[in-house]
């Protein structure tokens, strides 16, 4: 019957365009700016100056002693790098955070090394920013959030208060959900040809997890989800080669922190 | 002209007042949808209450406040989906998929369409024609114009022999 054929078409009509829409979605307008390397370096040395003057940087012999074991096992086992990665250490004990910003930089700030149990929870948490510098991420998420205003801070030779506002954006944890699961996939990866066990970060988590609800709200906590109860999965689910063995840093570790922080 | 079906009413045959009553049917969606946006149920809600009211003002104002209700039918079920997701990503995913992403404009087209089609509808009705939606004007006229079965009363009643 007639009536039915419509029906029929209606119903097509409908399937269609959902699957058409879902197929090739739309891309949001202003995903194709460009930042250039010599931009983007620029863009983080401005970040950078805004840092200092918000945070005070522990100098170069702290980083060593405790970033530097670390960080040195993921890249070497990071091949090839998109970037010249640089590693610098924040003096706050209530962030217990770290962040990417742009170039390569990763900031750590006191209050996550003195959280974390042990330096193999710290590579995790390493190899998840690397991730996101390695997948573009940030850049991503710079362009699509602030767009065309990052070129023109850049160009104009960093208007204060744009800095300070970019600076904000990429130390706040507004990353997608997919973006942080690539991420995690890329620690996950790193950690497994660092020799560290991924299963690492779940701990962190669940650390973290339990820890979140006895910290008063003003804080500001690392990979704050309502989703952590899959990202502890996840890193305990990850595939391990058959031969994986877990070499562990050797590094005095509380004693370290104690000591230099 | 089919014998199962009640003959069509022609403009000519029509008062202003059912006309009125026929293209209301259309743009109360407009009214309804503008207050009942974070819930399309309540635009649904007025569509029924129209309906009720003013089916039994003729054929014409019956088919056409129909038509208006039933259409609404899977724009209002879409958009339902539509703010049902979006809020269970908002709470649990934090994801935007790409599915979801195609629903969000497959659900514009659809009620971009509908709003097209309701304005067409409100117009010729207006003017006393019958506008027929796919799918949706075919099923009103069927229940509307429909002759119930009239033949097949069985004569049990009959005078003092």
């Amino acid at each position: 019957m007639k009536i039915w054929r419509e029906l029929l078409i209606l119903v097509l009509i409908f399937g269609l365009i959902w699957l058409a829409f879902t197929w090739r979605p739309l891309s949001l307008p202003g995903t194709e700016l460009k930042l250039s390397k010599e931009r983007e370096k620029d863009l983080a040395e401005l970040i950078m100056d805004n840092l200092e003057d918000e945070y005070e940087f522990y100098d170069d012999s702290v980083v060593n002693k405790v970033l530097k074991p670390v960080t040195t096992r993921l890249l070497d086992s990071l091949k090839p790098q998109k970037y010249e990665y640089k590693f610098y250490l924040l003096d706050d004990s209530n962030e217990i955070n770290a962040f990417a910003t742009l170039d390569g930089n990763i900031y750590v700030f006191s209050g996550l090394l003195k959280f974390v149990d042990n330096p193999e929870q710290l590579a995790g948490i390493l190899a998840h920013e690397i991730g996101h510098h390695e997948n573009g991420d940030l850049v991503d998420r710079l362009m699509k959030e602030l767009g065309l205003s990052v070129l023109a801070a850049v160009l104009t030779g960093g208007d204060a208060v744009m800095i300070s506002e970019i600076s904000n954006l990429l130390l706040s944890t507004g990353f997608d959900r997919k973006q942080e699961r690539e991420a995690d996939e890329f620690a996950y990866d790193l950690m497994v040809k660092s020799q560290v066990n991924p299963a690492r970060l779940a701990h962190f988590f669940t650390k973290l997890k339990a820890e979140e609800k006895s910290y008063p709200d003003d804080l500001e906590i690392i990979m704050t989800h309502p989703n952590s109860k899959n990202r502890i999965e996840g890193a305990l689910s990850y595939p391990l080669p058959k031969d994986f063995q877990e070499k562990e840093f050797t590094l005095q570790w509380e004693m370290l922190i104690e000591t230099n922080l | 002209m089919n014998e199962a079906y009640h003959p069509i009413p022609q403009p000519s045959e029509l008062s202003d007042r059912e006309k009125d009553d026929a293209m209301g049917s259309y743009l109360m969606m407009f009214a309804s949808v503008a207050v009942g946006l974070p819930l399309p149920i309540i635009n649904l809600i007025a569509a029924i209450v129209y309906y009720y009211t003013n089916r039994s003002k003729g054929l014409f104002v019956h088919f056409h406040s129909l038509q208006s209700l039933i259409s609404q039918l899977p724009t209002t079920i879409i958009n339902a989906i539509g703010v049902f997701w979006a809020v269970r990503i908002y709470f649990f995913d934090w994801e935007l998929t790409d599915n979801f992403k195609g629903y969000l404009i497959m659900a514009l087209i659809f009620n971009l369409a509908y709003f097209i089609f309701s304005i067409v509808g409100a117009v010729k009705a207006r003017k006393g024609r019958m506008y027929y939606f796919l799918f949706f004007g075919r099923l009103s006229y069927e229940a509307v114009f429909k002759k119930k079965d009239s033949t097949t009363i069985v004569i049990q009643n009959l005078p003092p022999k």
